[in-house]
């Protein structure tokens, strides 16, 4: 992946098995959400291939990423902020459920959706506040609707860019045990900085630096790696 | 919740007692009063049209005098060469501006903002020259008037020359427009459209091409506006080229910025102003426009959402204050 002259990602080859929690790290600029852009749709590659589920998806466009199943999240909260916290969980379900375009649509299909959407915002605990507007919620919370309106696409990869940046420490659980619930059900791909998140709910850690992969592994053997710790983890414990 | 019940049902009795007054007006008012009504309610067809593309799908069209010119003269052409009826030439028109509005759509809702302006006004004044030029077919500044044979809607015979009728005809189409535009922003397609003006890129990010949504409000206001300038030279029994002026992309706008973005109720507020503006003030001023110019001002100085704007930023915090069950 390269912008003009600088090579954001280079030769990157990396592997999201299904149903298993990934974690990208690595210092800033190593590429981790530009890998996550690109899975996405919202960067061309330059070079190479995006295999998704047998199928190369190299290039799509975003919505149809999604149509594939691949659903994001962003690393500053990207909300609708005029729309309320259901109807946003609202139009993910909605754009997988192809009546989108209707004009008019009966009770019975409105009731339908309504019960899903409430079953969702149960899940990641938003069910409280479904009724604000989604500019009106705190930032921590902004966050957990992110991963609310990527879930209700239904598809079984997960990109989630740093879900729990810029949230308080007493929140973090939270976002923990929301990230486990989610990946019970879909694969998760994720960009995290909080090493306690990473090592918490990972099954897979794969360190990027200089838009390279510089390490691949179960957590406790990338913690223990002595490359990751020079250019990422410093000397500190961990 | 249950007090916002309330103010939904409050709107819907006031929006009934306004249309049973309309109706009474129809019945009883004296003919001069009744023209003015027939012109507010086109334009409020036509303000209602540009609030579907400017408040709910964020599109700051300023070429809408091209569809309300292609309507107007998409009612009268076929009636003056082909010796067409009110309905198949309101037909003509309507095909005409949902026509006009794919062809411009296609290349302007790629576009953003600025570039979304200066397309649609060039395009649009490009027609008017256009226009004034052809005057063998459009009669260009001196315009063509026309008969409009009686015609059937449902079993009542209706003439638009009585002045009643024409009324009639004008409210009817206004309601419909009101209730299609109602039902049509809080179905699916209106809440995409509400997305895609809150944050386009999340909408794409929620698996939706945006692109024919925003083409599909295009059409739409198209049409709606195509309507709009048919039933207005259908009132006037005469066209002309004036009918693309430029005047005619910034009125809507006008009317939908001081009567409140995005609320169905605001166009129609901003436009009864306007229109009484027009009609009365400019009896004993012609310079009337510049009043109103510092009126706008005043308006957007204390109420920049337009006049529903503030009221329901009002309401929203009397809710607020009142302690319902979901404020915070």
């Amino acid at each position: 992946m390269q912008f003009g002259a600088f090579t954001a990602l280079d030769g990157v080859d990396i592997e999201v098995e299904p149903g298993e929690v990934h974690s990208l790290i690595g210092p800033n600029g190593a590429g981790k959400t530009t890998l996550l852009n690109t899975i996405a749709g919202d960067v061309k590659p330059t070079r190479g291939r995006i295999v998704f589920d047998n199928e190369d998806v190299t290039g799509l466009l975003p919505h149809m990423c999604v149509q594939k199943g691949i659903s994001r999240t962003f690393q500053i909260p990207n909300v609708m902020p005029g729309i309320k916290v259901w109807e946003s969980v609202w139009l993910g379900i909605n754009s997988k459920a192809k009546i989108s375009w209707h004009p008019f649509v009966g009770a019975k299909y409105a009731d339908a959706i309504a019960r899903k959407v409430r079953e969702l915002c149960q899940i990641v605990g938003l069910e409280e506040s479904m009724d604000e507007l989604a500019g009106n919620l705190s930032h921590g919370d902004q966050k957990i609707l992110e991963i609310a309106m990527a879930m209700s696409l239904d598809g079984s990869l997960l990109l989630l860019d740093e879900p729990t940046q810029g949230v308080s420490p007493g929140e973090i659980d939270t976002f923990m045990s929301i990230i486990k619930k989610v990946s019970e059900t879909k694969t998760v791909l994720m960009v995290e900085h909080n090493m306690d998140v990473v090592l918490g709910v990972s099954d897979r850690v794969t360190v990027l630096d200089h838009g390279r992969v510089i390490a691949n592994s179960t957590p406790s053997e990338v913690v223990n790696d002595e490359q990751v710790r020079q250019v990422y983890l410093g000397t500190t414990d961990v | 919740m249950n007090k916002i019940m309330y103010f939904l049902r409050m709107r819907s009795v006031v929006l009934i007692i306004v249309l049973l007054a309309l109706i009474a007006v129809g019945l009883c008012v004296k003919s001069s009063f009744l023209s003015i009504l027939i012109t507010m309610i086109t334009y409020c067809i036509y303000a209602l049209a540009y609030d579907l593309l400017l408040g709910y799908a964020n599109q700051p069209s300023l070429g809408q005098s091209l569809f309300f010119g292609l309507g107007a003269y998409g009612m009268v052409l076929p009636i003056i060469y082909w010796h067409f009826g009110f309905w198949g030439s309101l037909g003509v028109a309507l095909v005409v501006g949902a026509a006009g509005g794919l062809l411009v759509g296609f290349v302007a809702v790629r576009l953003t903002e600025a570039y979304h302006v200066i397309f649609t006004a060039v395009i649009a004044s490009v027609m008017l020259l256009l226009a004034n030029n052809y005057t063998p077919i459009t009669g260009g500044s001196g315009g063509l008037s026309f008969q409009v044979a009686p015609f059937f809607s449902g079993w009542i015979k209706l003439t638009v020359y009585s002045i009643a009728a024409n009324y009639f005809l004008v409210l009817a189409f206004g309601v419909a427009v009101f209730l299609l535009l109602t039902r049509l922003v809080s179905s699916p397609l209106g809440k995409v459209w509400v997305a895609i003006r809150e944050n386009e890129q999340r909408v794409v990010s929620l698996g939706y091409n945006v692109y024919w949504y925003k083409l599909a409000a295009f059409v739409a206001a198209s049409m709606l506006t195509a309507l709009a300038g048919a039933l207005y030279v259908i009132s006037l029994r005469y066209v002309s080229a004036d009918c693309f002026d430029f005047q005619w992309s910034v009125l809507p706008f006008v009317w939908v910025l001081i009567g409140g973005i995005g609320t169905l109720i605001g166009p129609i507020i901003g436009v009864v102003l306007f229109t009484l503006f027009q009609f009365y003030v400019s009896d004993w001023w012609s310079h009337y426009l510049i009043l109103f110019g510092v009126l706008i001002l005043v308006i957007l100085r204390w109420a920049p959402q337009g006049i529903m704007g503030y009221y329901e930023n009002i309401r929203t915090n009397k809710i607020l204050k009142g302690g319902g069950e979901h404020a915070s």
